[in-house]
Order: structure tokens, then C-alpha cells, then sequence
């Protein structure tokens, strides 16, 4: 199987869905059940507090992590005294959350329990190195519901996708809807001239990345909502455009309208920080601009739900079919692999 | 009574020292908030001595980077003790939490037992935490020393069975042994919790014997790697000094610049003494320095001096008639007024205190200023009372001791003391007013009404 291997292979891998109810839990635990055991020390979390506390709220019911036996854990204080889990407690974190602290534990048996991690993604730093410290070899993080932010490269390494009905009933519309995040996500990462030092800056920020390499800051383009206080020209003489804020379709359009054409680079961070529409996209590959990550994830699967929570089901292998078109990246329909 | 917390933001910038230090861990930085300032000569002395025999750890530095270590694992758990006392049932959270600080407190005192602080246990200033013994004996019935907990097989035979069926068992058979498992748990719980019960205040002090630690080894650490000193402590009443005293924060900003800090050296031969200057001068950084100095011996911290002879005070006035009255809807000089007047109502009727007056009457006419002032000197003098005021009236007439910055001088802050002698008040404003580039012809015309008086 070859998503466990890549699985095993990387240090810390998150699992974010596209849409809620596209199985990203399940995804999840498919993945945990099929880790070799032994082989090496797994930690898990989720990042799922602000999102999913709503799932209570609309009384939808919230998955379960299934864990296995010598398995790491963190979740809050309130769900680590509701769990139905032998369990070892071994830390009790300053991270607070909604529900109280963040507490690690070891299971000492196979069940199930509600995760609620770390809130942030400094938050999500710091328990990935905390897991570290206490051996853990692989640490999974299970991501917010239309949150990509927890597979940032910036703390993650390695990322799993879910799509499925729950994002659209039209498979035509889903693998166009997905094909885009997918392509945002494996954008080609940036290594041109000025690479170390747009790596080394910090706080948002536009910058010009002149044709003799030098990088140098966009007066007062401190975001994209200053945009308009911007009257230079952002696009002409320059060889790219580093934006380590928000790439925002409106950015994008004055770049091009700047006079922004063939072989013209913008650089976002990363793809969690890129927020334009397909047919952003779209203008840009006409006008030849490339889209660069100066931080890249590596997309190891898209897992796919045929089945969305008002009862619409697609078929998986015209679905899978699809997308495997589509996607550099392996499709699998996990509910079928399962059963 | 004066708690750290509500001097901590107090205009002597002891907030820049307090963020120097360097506490492990949070439960310690509240509890310092909390400390009541020391006003007696025994008290501050043996407060002292404990940061001198930290200063022994600090010796060691492997045993020091230990014992931190584990103070920074230090957490209020002052809530669980609160429960324990009111009888409830602990949860497994709070176990561990109980479980965690008897293993830290076992692990400072093997760290810092052998070193022998104290011939006498008794003598020792140095807080150690208390034998938490028996109670890890509860909590870690296996004996495995490990920083971890759960309700183990050994609290009762009958849980390693039922566990067991959990395992190999599924559906409804596994929940009713879930269920009967929960039961179980429950129970020991509520077991530990009446046997810890005893325990509570044994605990408590040990807690906070560990963070009194965290404070005294970081009041150490930071005399140390400044190069701080120890005062001597003098009766109440006594008439202290410093030689070489300055001001870290803006002696800080001051060498970021590239520029030096002049250190000064004072004392309180008489009771009031009048501080004269130019402005600009630095007479305000001196009282600043004063009042800092005073609240980190009354807090026992060591002093940024060469050397310092303090006595300690009831309570510690730096008035200068900022604006900050305006919120209560005072005007500056209103408010400035009824905070003097609070001074002198303490003076007269509370405690010892050390006044320290930015410039009084400063906003009001010159003549009436003066006469203000004067009498202030007066009025201080006449209660025995420590106190420097600054300012730029001639109080001539008045028996009390004259002193003046130095200042500004070959390009350079010079804030050393000295006798102001004969001269009297400086006349210096129009030639300092002058050197920031003002307008020429308004400082000429100054000039020429200033000679005509």
C-alpha cells in the first residue's frame, strides 16, 4: 500500500479535508489502522477545536480517532476525562484551548476518543517538537474542516487530502474544485535569486525581485487591503513579485494589469497563504506568469468520499476515474479499500 | 500593605528588572506579584543571605541548569489542593499533577541536599521542598519513578481482569466491562483523593517552597551576571547612600546607542535634600533611580551600585506631576497637590516613608512656586522625613542640603551630584534651550529679559 509507506516515510503528516464530511476522519483512521505497528512511534492531534466544537452545535455527530496500543496523543482536558481509552497521561501542556489544556497521553490498549489539540499553528509547532522529545517518530495532525492552515509546510511536512460528494454533487465540478487546491498545493516551489533572504523575512509584505536578483520592499504594501495606497508600478522592469501576505485575486489582477507577462514569477509563502479563484488562474496562465511557493508540502494523496451527508453518492470508480485524470498525485477511495 | 504587583509598573522602572529575571516558571512570576515588600532591617537580611546561599547552586552549574529544569515544570495546582481539602474526588488530570510535583520535588532535593547548604538544616535560608515521599508511594504504586499516570492494575486486582475482557472482548460485552472498568476507576479515585487529603498542606508548602526557589536562584542569577551587590541593611531611621548607583533600564538604552551611563553616588545625610539642575539635566532619572533602588532592597533584590547602605521605609512616594491626574479630571497641578499631600499625610500619621518630588508647583507662578516649594522643604524637614525633591525655584532661606546634577557637559550626560555651593540655582535654561536648534531671535529677546531682572 503505497500511501502507508509514503505515510511512514515523512515526520509529520496532516489530513485536511476540502469540504466538512469528506471523510477526512475516516481518512484518518485508515491510516492509523494501517500503519505497520512497531515499525515506528506514531503521535496524533487535531487542530479541530474552533471548527468542529460547531459539529456539536448542529448536533451532526463528530467522528472518533480510533487509536491503537502505544500510540502518543494530545487532546483537551475535557476530552481526555470523557475518553474511552486506557491510557497513560504523560504531560499536561500550557496550551490552553476551549476545552481546557492540551494533555499528552499513551494508549495502552486500541479505542476510540474525541482529539481537540492545539488551537494554532505556533501552538501545533511546539507540540510536534514536544512529540519528538517523547519519541514519537511520525506525528499525524488532524486538520480543521476548511482550515488548510495545519498543513502548512511551515509545520507540517507531508500532506493528505479528502474530497468528496459533501463538496459537490457534480463530479465534473468536484474534480474541477479539487484539481485547482491540488494545483495550488503542488505549485513548484521558488528558488530563484533571493530565495535565502525572502526566506529569513518575517510579518507580510510585498516585494519586488529585481532582473538583477536584489529583492526590495513595495513601499507601504504592507497587504493586499493597502493595495490601492500602492502607486507603483508592481509588474514593469521586474523580474517577479515575492507576496508573503495573502495572494488575493485582486493582487494578482494589478500585477497583471501592471504590465506583468511571459516568465514574470509571483512567489507566495505557501499554498495556505494563496486565496485565488480557478479563473484567477486562469489569467495568469495566459498572461504566462508563473505561480512559485517559496515553502512547498508534499501532497502525498487525494482520499476520496463518495458519499455526501445528504445522501447523495457518487459512483467511486468513474469519481476516482476522474480525478486520477486530473491529479499527478495517487486517488483513493478509502470507504472501498476498507470494506 | 505594598504587594510587588502594584509597584511593578510604578514610574522607577522596576518593570524592566522584574522582566530580567529569569523565573522558570509561571506559577513563580505570580507568586513574586504577590510578595508583600519587606519593611523590616531581620526580615530583608535573611531574605538576603538565601540569595547568597544561591548563589552557592549557581556555583555548580550542572546542578543549577538541573534544578531549573525542573522548576520550569512547576504549575499552579493550588486548585487541586482546594478540592483535596473540600473532600472532592480528584480527577486523573489532577493525580498526575500531584504525582508530577512529588517526583520534582524528590528530584530538587536530591540535587540539592548533597551540597551541604547549611551545616544546620534549621539555619538554612534556601527553601527546599518538603519530603512528598508517601505520597508518590500513592500515586506510583509500582514503584517505576516514571513522570506518568493512570489508574493501574495494582490499585485493584479485578481492574487487570476486566481490562483484559475490554481488550479480547467487542460490542456490548466490552461496554458493560467499560462501564464496570469506569465504576472501578471512580473508585480509587475517590480512594487516593481521601488518602491525599492529609497530605494537602505538606504539598502546598512544598509548591511553594519550589517556587520561592525559582525566585531566590533567579535574584541570584541576575546579581551575578550584572555584577549587582548586596546592600547593607541598616535599622529603620538609618541614614543610607549609594556610591556608583545607575539605572539598568536607561543605562541599557543608553549603551544600545553606544553612549555610557555616569553612575552617582548619593547619600541621605540629612533629611531632605533639594535637587537642583538644568533641565534636560537628569535630576528626574536620579529620583528614579532612588525610588528603584529602594523597592528592590525592600524586595530583596541585589542593587545596581557599587556599593549601597540602605534603611528600609514604610512606603516609597515618586510624585512627578505628570499628567496623568487629567483622568480623574484633576487638573496637573490639582492632582499633583493631593498626591504631595498624601505624602505628608502618611509622614504624619501612617509610617517612615521616602518621598521623592519631581519639580512641585512647576505648572503654577514663580513667585508662589517658590513659597511652595519652601515650605514643602519645611514641612518635610520638620517630620524627620527622607525626601528629595528637584526643582528649578531659588529656595533660599530654607535649612536643608542643595545638591546639583552636573548634566550636560562636553557632549556628554554626566548625572553625578554635586554641592550646589554658593552659586545657587543654575541659570542655565536659555543656553540649553538654545543648543536644540530653537528659534534664534525668541531665545535673544529671552536673553536680554532675563539680564534686565
Amino acid at each position: 500500500m503505497t500511501l502507508i509507506d509514503d505515510i511512514v516515510e515523512s515526520r509529520s503528516v496532516s489530513v485536511v479535508g476540502l469540504e466538512k464530511n469528506t471523510g477526512k476522519t475516516e481518512c484518518l483512521n485508515y491510516i492509523i489502522r494501517n500503519l505497520p505497528a512497531g515499525r515506528v512511534k506514531v503521535a496524533v492531534t487535531s487542530i479541530g477545536v474552533d471548527g468542529e466544537t460547531t459539529d456539536s452545535v448542529t448536533g451532526t455527530s463528530k467522528p472518533e480517532i480510533f487509536l491503537r496500543e502505544g500510540m502518543l496523543f494530545s487532546t483537551s482536558e475535557k476530552h481526555y476525562l470523557q475518553r474511552r481509552i486506557l491510557s497513560e497521561l504523560l504531560d499536561v501542556s500550557d496550551e490552553s484551548t476551549a476545552l481546557g489544556r492540551v494533555v499528552t497521553a499513551r494508549a495502552l490498549d486500541y479505542g476510540n476518543l474525541l482529539l481537540s489539540g492545539p488551537s494554532t499553528g505556533k501552538g501545533l509547532g511546539r507540540w510536534i517538537r514536544k512529540m519528538e522529545t517523547l519519541g514519537a517518530g511520525l506525528t499525524l495532525i488532524d486538520g480543521a474542516i476548511s482550515r488548510l492552515s495545519s498543513a502548512s509546510p511551515a509545520i507540517s511536512e507531508a500532506m493528505v487530502l479528502s474530497t468528496g460528494a459533501a463538496l459537490s454533487a457534480n463530479i465534473a465540478e468536484l474534480v474541477r474544485k479539487t484539481a485547482h487546491t491540488v494545483g495550488l498545493i503542488m505549485a513548484e516551489k521558488y528558488s530563484g535569486p533571493g530565495y535565502e533572504r525572502m526566506s529569513g523575512l518575517e510579518g507580510g509584505g510585498i516585494w519586488n525581485i529585481c532582473t538583477d536578483g536584489s529583492i526590495r520592499q513595495v513601499p507601504s504594501g504592507m497587504s493586499a487591503l493597502s493595495l490601492a495606497s500602492v502607486k507603483d508600478n508592481l509588474a514593469r522592469g521586474f523580474a517577479g513579485i515575492y507576496v508573503s501576505g495573502a495572494l488575493t485575486d485582486r493582487l494578482v489582477d494589478r500585477i497583471i494589469a501592471d504590465g506583468a507577462g511571459d516568465g514574470f514569477e509571483i512567489v507566495a509563502r505557501d499554498f495556505t497563504k494563496v486565496f485565488v479563484s480557478p479563473s484567477c488562474v486562469a489569467r495568469m496562465e495566459r498572461a504566462g506568469i508563473m505561480l512559485k511557493m517559496l515553502m512547498t508540502s508534499r501532497l502525498l494523496a487525494v482520499c476520496v468520499n463518495p458519499v455526501s451527508p445528504n445522501g447523495i453518492i457518487l459512483d467511486s470508480s468513474r469519481l476516482c476515474g476522474a480525478l486520477e485524470e486530473k491529479l499527478p498525485v495517487p486517488v483513493y477511495d478509502l470507504f472501498r479499500l476498507d470494506s | 500593605m505594598v504587594r510587588f504587583k502594584d509597584i511593578v509598573d510604578s514610574k522607577c522602572g522596576i518593570r524592566y528588572y522584574f522582566e530580567g529575571l529569569e523565573l522558570s516558571s509561571g506559577f513563580s512570576r505570580k507568586l513574586l506579584l504577590e510578595t508583600p515588600m519587606m519593611t523590616s532591617t531581620e526580615e530583608i537580611k535573611a531574605s538576603y543571605i538565601s540569595v547568597l546561599e544561591a548563589v552557592r547552586v549557581l556555583d555548580d552549574y550542572d546542578v543549577y541548569e538541573s534544578v531549573t529544569a525542573r522548576l520550569c515544570e512547576l504549575r499552579d495546582i493550588t486548585a487541586t489542593f482546594a478540592r483535596l481539602e473540600d473532600g472532592e474526588v480528584l480527577d486523573e488530570i489532577e493525580l498526575f499533577e500531584i504525582k508530577h510535583l512529588a517526583l520534582v520535588s524528590a528530584k530538587v532535593r536530591e540535587l540539592l541536599e548533597p551540597m551541604n547548604l547549611c551545616s544546620d538544616r534549621v539555619e538554612c535560608r534556601l527553601p527546599l521542598p518538603e519530603d512528598l515521599s508517601e505520597v508518590l508511594a500513592l500515586l506510583d504504586p509500582d514503584g517505576l519513578g516514571i513522570n506518568s499516570f493512570y489508574i493501574y492494575d495494582s490499585y485493584d486486582p479485578r481492574l487487570a481482569e476486566l481490562r483484559l475482557v475490554i481488550r479480547r472482548a467487542s460490542g456490548e460485552e466490552r461496554a458493560e466491562a467499560e462501564e464496570k472498568a469506569a465504576a472501578m476507576e471512580a473508585a480509587v479515585r475517590a480512594s487516593l483523593s481521601a488518602s491525599l487529603k492529609s497530605f494537602s498542606s505538606l504539598m502546598k508548602d512544598s509548591l511553594y517552597s519550589l517556587a520561592r526557589l525559582d525566585i531566590i536562584l533567579a535574584k541570584a542569577k541576575m546579581m551575578e551576571d550584572k555584577g549587582y551587590v548586596i546592600p547593607k541593611v541598616l535599622e529603620r531611621g538609618g541614614k543610607g547612600g549609594y556610591e556608583g548607583l545607575f539605572h539598568p533600564q536607561i543605562a541599557d538604552s543608553l549603551s544600545e546607542s553606544g553612549r555610557s551611563f555616569q553612575p552617582i553616588d548619593f547619600s541621605y545625610s540629612s533629611p531632605v535634600t533639594v535637587l537642583v539642575g538644568m533641565n534636560m539635566g537628569g535630576k528626574s532619572v536620579v529620583l528614579k533611580m532612588l525610588a528603584l533602588a529602594q523597592y528592590l532592597v525592600q524586595f530583596g533584590f541585589a542593587v545596581p551600585a557599587t556599593s549601597a547602605r540602605v534603611a528600609p521605609k514604610d512606603e516609597v512616594f515618586l510624585i512627578s506631576g505628570d499628567a496623568e491626574n487629567s483622568r480623574e479630571g484633576l487638573s496637573s497641578f490639582a492632582g499633583e497637590i493631593k498626591a504631595i499631600d498624601a505624602s505628608i499625610a502618611y509622614a504624619r500619621n501612617i509610617g517612615e516613608p521616602l518621598v521623592l518630588v519631581d519639580e512641585p508647583a512647576r505648572t503654577t507662578n514663580p513667585i508662589e512656586g517658590t513659597a511652595l516649594v519652601s515650605a514643602l522643604v519645611q514641612t518635610f524637614s520638620e517630620l524627620g522625613t527622607a525626601a528629595v525633591i528637584t526643582t528649578h525655584y531659588d529656595i533660599a532661606g530654607v535649612r536643608c542640603r542643595q545638591l546639583r546634577v552636573k548634566g550636560y557637559s562636553e557632549g556628554k550626560m554626566d548625572y553625578s551630584l554635586a554641592d550646589v555651593g554658593e552659586a545657587g540655582v543654575p541659570h542655565e535654561a536659555i543656553d540649553t534651550a538654545r543648543r536644540t536648534g530653537a528659534d534664534s531671535r525668541w531665545l535673544d529677546l529671552a536673553r536680554r529679559f532675563a539680564d534686565n531682572r
